[in-house]
């Protein structure tokens, strides 16, 4: 058992209203270039954005063809055999968002895309022929706007305001209508363990999407007032018209940013374990006994993020999901091994934290390399052109 | 001072219960390894961040990536305790890594000062 059928009656609908309102694109989606078929959340789309771009400029195209109504919705409908209907987006060289029709009858969901494990949507449990691939790290982000002189907020406030609304008299979060939530389908179960509010509970209105999100958080009448959640991914493109707010998790003395400060790119609090609020994405796909995508498109793209598959052209994956807000395992010091679940030490087999620097924020005290005889020898390996301890 | 002053909380114990009764084993906690007082927590600067402290930095244990800093060491006194309340040791349970000594900085939220229906109890249940 593992969805309810009101819920995989409703992945149309929504995922027709996340679409721009045009009733038909005129594109065909069938016609793109070896387009794959995704259902998910409308987290992931700076990466998709990212890579479809870079996939749509090299000799043999491959398009990535996205409805994102929400997490829950993708892994359901990739259970179900859900065939997706309406019009679908996709990115093309220039990293524009277009959209295109999808086939009347439907076409098959070939993977989803999600920012937890699957055990966090209601009724969830992944049968054995479907994979779970980890993709990169991102935060999930409380966010307010850019006007608002509020910094921080703690598991506590986080509890009173989207838990109470109005009766939890947390200020300046106390007017429900500029409260801004999502559904119990999307990133806000990851939200919802953090702070102990069931997602079925929460106060305020529900935005539908990141970008919604952003949209009401970051034009609200009173912005001291107003407060939203979002993916990472999506906070770091909109750091012009909204601020993340520093998360101060149960136990902690101080509340920390994703970042160093509020205003940085380098997610090292979410690299090192002081920023509470991460988890992988993951994308999921059906499998062969031997654990591989059966769908060769998808084979590709999750190979991609694996790195178990050499991207076309000069595509650099690590420097996909550094560009889009994300952070590669290489670059990673903790890992976890459920969602929000205890924190370990990890050392990946080829650390990327100073090209990581070098791409996210445009400096880095690391040497520069070609090869290790160029390292010295407090950091002898030369890794993705700079020379790493490890 | 913070209301969130648990230095040594036992976050992963914390995380199977429910919200309205996790304050009672930070409390247990504080009482055990004594890390409950003003100590812990930094005064905030006038533009209301600050670091936690640098006497050590929060360790990579082992992923070493030639940025941040990295290195275990030991806290005042040659206990883990950092001068501002932070972990100074190699952090190697969630709490430590939450709290590890660190120069990044951060932003304090005040509980006791600006939740009205924060008692540094059980939180009161879900309406």
């Amino acid at each position: 058992m593992h969805t309810s059928s009101l819920l995989v009656a409703a992945v149309s609908v929504v995922a027709l209203q996340a679409i721009p309102a045009v009733a038909r694109a005129q594109q065909p989606c069938e016609d793109l270039p070896n387009p794959v078929y995704g259902l998910g959340a409308n987290a992931v789309k700076p990466l998709l954005k990212n890579l479809g771009k870079a996939l749509a400029g090299v000799d043999d195209p491959e398009t990535i063809v996205y409805q994102g109504p929400g997490q829950c919705f993708g892994i359901n409908g990739l259970i179900d055999d859900t065939a997706i209907t309406g019009t679908a987006i996709y990115f093309d060289v220039d990293g524009t968002e277009l959209s295109c029709d999808l086939p009347l009858a439907g076409v098959p969901v070939d993977f989803a895309a999600m920012n937890t494990y699957p055990e966090l949507c209601a009724g969830v449990e992944l049968p054995d022929d479907i994979g779970d691939f980890l993709g990169p790290v991102q935060s999930a982000d409380f966010i307010v706007p850019e006007a608002s002189s509020q910094t921080s907020i703690s598991a506590d406030a986080a509890y009173f305001v989207f838990g109470f609304g109005a009766e939890g008299q947390a200020a300046p979060w106390v007017d429900e209508s500029l409260i801004f939530r999502r559904d119990p389908n999307s990133i806000q179960v990851l939200f919802a363990k953090g702070i102990g509010v069931p997602a079925e509970q929460w106060k305020g209105v529900d935005a539908e999407s990141n970008g919604n999100t952003v949209t009401l958080v970051s034009t609200a009448a009173d912005p001291e007032a107003t407060i939203g959640i979002v993916a990472g991914e999506v906070a770091q493109a909109n750091r012009d018209v909204i601020n993340t707010l520093a998360y101060q998790h149960d136990g902690q003395s101080c509340a920390y940013w994703p970042d160093s400060t509020a205003t940085s790119f380098d997610k090292r609090n979410v690299r090192d374990g002081h920023y509470f609020l991460w988890a992988n994405v993951h994308f999921y796909a059906r499998i062969d006994e031997s654990g591989t995508p059966v769908v060769p498109g998808v084979e590709r793209l999750i190979g991609y993020f694996t790195r178990e598959v050499e991207p076309p052209g000069d595509i650099d994956i690590t420097a996909v999901e550094i560009a889009s807000g994300t952070v590669p395992d290489c670059a990673m010091e903790i890992r976890r091994t459920e969602d929000l679940g205890d924190i370990e030490s990890y050392a990946p087999e080829a650390p990327c934290g100073c090209f990581f620097a070098a791409e996210a924020t445009g400096e880095t005290d690391c040497e520069a390399c070609e090869g290790d005889g160029d390292c010295p020898a407090n950091a002898p390996n030369c890794r993705y052109g700079y020379c790493e301890v490890n | 001072m913070s209301a969130h002053s648990a230095h040594m909380a036992p976050l992963a114990t914390l995380q199977a219960l429910p919200r309205s009764l996790r304050i009672l084993p930070v409390v247990a906690a504080l009482a055990v390894f004594g890390c409950g007082d003003d100590e812990g927590n930094p005064e905030p600067s006038g533009s209301g961040t600050f670091t936690s402290g640098t006497t050590t930095s929060a360790s990579s244990g082992g992923g070493g990536t030639g940025e941040g800093g990295a290195g275990g060491g030991t806290g005042v006194g040659g206990n883990c305790e950092g001068e501002d309340g932070c972990f100074a040791c190699e952090p190697s349970q969630t709490e430590h890594f939450l709290d590890a000594c660190t120069d990044a900085e951060c932003s304090p939220f005040d509980n006791e000062a600006r939740l009205p229906l924060w008692n540094g109890g059980d939180l009161p249940p879900l309406p």
